[in-house]
């Protein structure tokens, strides 16, 4: 196999290799760090990826497939906030060696990577930010922030539904995307995704209900800033916003 | 006319932004606005309707750049009207309804996202706007019925509707993705054309375009119907509030029905579709009209009614009456809306005093009395059998001469008779002083029911149908071979008549032999309906041993 490919595997990351970026993603205790790796890993791998001047061959598509179905089914039991959004990663990114099919232009294909990196960001300082309040940002273990922290509720629900490919966000985009290149090839490779699909909005639904819904359980609880909301809105909308730049695009 | 077709779906996305936006000065009055907007939107939507009436032509209205193209339609028209009409309704209704709950503001910003959703989905004339809105339905769908943020419960089935929905949304991507890669264009328009001038001529996966796109679009309408096996989400999503549940049966469960005419063209060039259609359909009628018998709790009682609605509302379909499932839609969602919005005071006010009348219609049906002298009974088998067909045959007959050469019309007609012939049926065991004129108001009754329907049935069909060539495409679409379909008609009618002739005779005979096997036969069938088939287990333990596999999975790979 082509070395830049084998590269390639692990910033897109393939199974068993993902389990190295898990490894490492997971073992970065600030949220500096963590960001910076949500941001630049996927790049890299495109990077790489268009370096290698080939299509890849259809076995790592269908590789890349099966690993996004298997974080995507394993993020269905997470409850904790880092793990989930190491899963997603490995989930969200694989499904880019589909869409590179599809869209031509590198610099389209980058944004849409940044696309689907950017909610894992906004989730990491979310969670960042539960881990200064509680200790420790995991569902269930505080039920009921729907009415203890409204403004971070709101921003939180989003930021999910931009990570599970909600319309009209950049997820959309790519996996719209990718379902059109999938229907160019097997049949097999469109069912994949839509249970790949399915397993994100189960595992998404999941989170929402165990950091949001329920009887609050806590006394004095202090809520994002009106500020921040308002900084985290502005990233979400132009977020939306390019989502439906990009799906421009496709057509 | 185009800016104001543009404007519909607008109007609620703006009005939800500016509550959003505004929500700590406006306070309260979030919901006047949301009710002017809606009212405004109403009389767009009916000036638009109008515009179709008076005969304007079909126009596809360009959102932006090279995506979003709305279509300016009968179909869209007549949906717009009714999405319109009855979220007013319900905007109206919750002002006072949800003046106590927390997120008095949340919830108007909901339906009008909701709103906004629905109307973009009615009159959407491209792939990528019809998928985009299909599934933002269904995303705005789970946050309403899980409204209350403190009960689990809610969410729990809020949660159930998403998936149930995720599953029709990605059979519609599925279904959008073949037909962009056959045909190249995400325009309605331009893929039915294309397949119009070559139907049957591209391949996917070793079946026709149409078939498997039309396969898709249905499963699609299955989970957005309640079709029976996607309908489990249905009776358990009342957790919402009830202005939720009235907009849910009215405006989204029926969108089934919508999709399967919006994609007409497609299923006009289908071979086994709308057999399966069909047959989904006929199931889920049967299936949910014996559930809701079933029920003790009345919303959940109307939930499964709803699911029998949408059940034969599919099956219009499935026989080739494309716009009298558009006719049923709108009906059903009415009487459904009013049932809804009126559940909570009926509730209320039979706690106090249930203000049943003790006439002869409630012994009957409440304390199950029945009478002690009966008619006789094969004058009444005679009327039960003779006169709804000599009614329906004649309405019929009155608007076109033809209509029994087509197949979906003898099936409806049939299920047309079977229930007019049931009602005679269960009415000649109640106790009544006069028994002819009850007879006669329910013959009267019937042949209202019967002329007002096939008329306007008729008068859809030209409406939104207008090219009589392609409407006999479609109901020759739907039938089968004569042979089978006699045989299969003539035997259906001869069991039912049979059944009749036997109950009529035993009753009136008082046959008691094998009353204690027939009650342990009862009783099982009781206790299999009581739980509902047992599909909510099955699909829970599915669920259950899915998380437990991924959880195994999970600590095998040390959640790497």
């Amino acid at each position: 196999m082509d070395s830049k490919i084998l590269a390639a595997a692990l910033f897109l990351p393939l199974f068993p290799l993902s389990m190295l970026f898990s490894f490492l993603f997971e073992g970065l205790r600030k949220s500096l760090p963590r960001i910076i790796v949500l941001m630049a890993w996927p790049q890299i791998g495109l990077w790489l990826l268009q370096e290698t001047n080939s299509c890849p061959p259809a076995w790592v598509i269908h590789l890349a497939l099966a690993t996004s179905l298997f974080y995507g089914f394993r993020a269905l039991v997470l409850r904790e906030l880092t793990h989930w959004v190491s899963f997603l990663a490995i989930s969200s990114w694989t499904i880019l060696w589909l869409v590179a099919g599809s869209i031509d232009q590198a610099q389209t294909l980058q944004l849409l990577a940044l696309g689907l990196s950017l909610p894992l960001v906004l989730l990491t300082l979310l969670g960042s930010q539960l881990e200064k309040q509680f200790g420790a940002s995991y569902a269930g273990l505080y039920n009921g922030l729907g009415h203890a922290m409204p403004r971070f509720s709101g921003v939180f629900v989003f930021t999910i539904l931009a990570i599970v490919a909600t319309p009209v966000f950049p997820g959309f985009t790519a996996m719209t995307a990718a379902f059109f290149e999938a229907t160019h090839g097997s049949l097999i490779s469109s069912i994949l995704l839509c249970l790949i699909w399915l397993t994100w909005g189960w595992a998404g639904a999941r989170l929402i209900q165990g950091f949001i819904i329920g009887k609050e359980d806590h006394e004095e609880i202090e809520d994002i800033s009106r500020g921040t909301a308002w900084l985290y809105a502005l990233i979400l909308t132009a977020l939306a916003a390019f989502g439906i730049h990009t799906l421009t695009l496709l057509s | 006319m185009e800016q104001l077709f543009l404007l519909l779906p607008l109007l609620p996305i703006l009005v939800a932004l500016i509550n959003q936006l505004f929500a700590k000065q406006l306070g309260r009055s979030v919901a006047k606005i949301s009710v002017r907007a809606s009212f405004v939107s109403f009389i767009i939507a009916v000036i638009l309707l109008g515009d179709q009436l008076a005969g304007s032509p079909v126009t596809n209205v360009h959102l932006g750049n090279g995506i979003g193209i709305l279509l300016s339609d009968p179909l869209s028209c007549l949906m717009a009207v009714l999405i319109t009409g009855i979220s007013l309704i319900v905007r109206i209704y919750s002002v006072k309804y949800m003046a106590e709950e927390d997120g008095y503001g949340r919830f108007f910003i909901l339906l009008d996202l909701m709103v906004a959703a629905l109307l973009l989905m009615g009159s959407a004339g491209d792939l990528l706007t019809m998928v985009v809105s299909w599934h933002l339905v269904g995303v705005v769908l789970y946050f309403l019925i899980g409204f209350n943020l403190r009960s689990a419960l809610s969410s729990r089935h809020a949660f159930w509707t998403l998936i149930t929905y995720r599953i029709g949304d990605l059979a519609m991507m599925l279904a959008a993705g073949i037909l962009f890669h056959t045909f190249g264009t995400w325009s309605l328009s331009e893929i039915f054309a294309e397949i119009r001038s070559a139907p049957g001529v591209h391949k996917y996966g070793g079946f026709t375009v149409e078939e498997i796109t039309g396969a898709l679009v249905a499963v699609a309408a299955f989970a957005r119907s309640a079709q029976f096996l996607l309908h489990t989400w249905l009776p358990y999503s009342m957790g919402g509030p009830t202005p939720v549940s009235a907009l849910m049966h009215v405006g989204i469960v029926n969108a089934g029905g919508f999709l399967i005419n919006r994609f007409a063209p497609i299923f006009a060039q289908t071979e086994a579709a709308l057999h399966v259609i069909f047959f989904v359909g006929l199931i889920t009628a049967i299936i949910g009209s014996v559930l809701m018998l079933t029920q003790n709790d009345i919303k959940k009682a109307l939930g499964y009614s709803t699911m029998g609605q949408m059940g034969f509302m599919v099956m219009e379909c499935g026989v080739g009456a494309f716009s009298l499932a558009i006719y049923h839609l709108i009906a059903h969602g009415f009487f459904k809306g009013t049932l809804f919005l009126s559940a909570g005071s009926a509730i209320s006010k039979a706690r106090k005093h249930d203000g049943v009348p003790k006439q002869d219609l409630y012994t009957f049906a409440v304390e199950r009395k029945t009478a002690v002298r009966r008619q006789p009974w094969l004058v009444m088998a005679l009327i039960t059998i003779a006169v709804p067909i000599a009614i329906i045959f004649i309405a019929h007959w009155l608007v076109a001469k033809d209509f029994y050469q087509k197949q979906g019309a003898i099936i409806l007609l049939f299920f047309g008779w079977v229930t007019g012939a049931q009602l005679l049926f269960t009415t000649y065991r109640m106790n009544t002083q006069n028994f002819p004129r009850m007879i006669g108001t329910i013959l009267v009754s019937f042949t209202v029911l019967i002329a007002g329907y096939t008329l306007i049935g008729h008068a859809f069909d030209h409406f939104l149908y207008p090219d009589e060539v392609f409407r006999k495409q479609i109901y020759s679409t739907a039938t089968i071979d004569v042979v089978w379909f006699d045989l299969v008609l003539i035997l259906t009618t001869l069991v039912i008549v049979a059944g009749w002739i036997f109950t009529y005779y035993s009753e009136q005979n008082r046959l008691r032999d094998n009353k204690e096997r027939c009650n342990n036969l009862w009783l099982s069938f009781y206790a299999l309906i009581s739980r509902e088939f047992y599909l909510m287990d099955i699909y829970s333990w599915m669920a259950r041993s899915l998380l437990q596999l991924a959880a195994r999975i999970n600590v095998l790979l040390r959640w790497r």
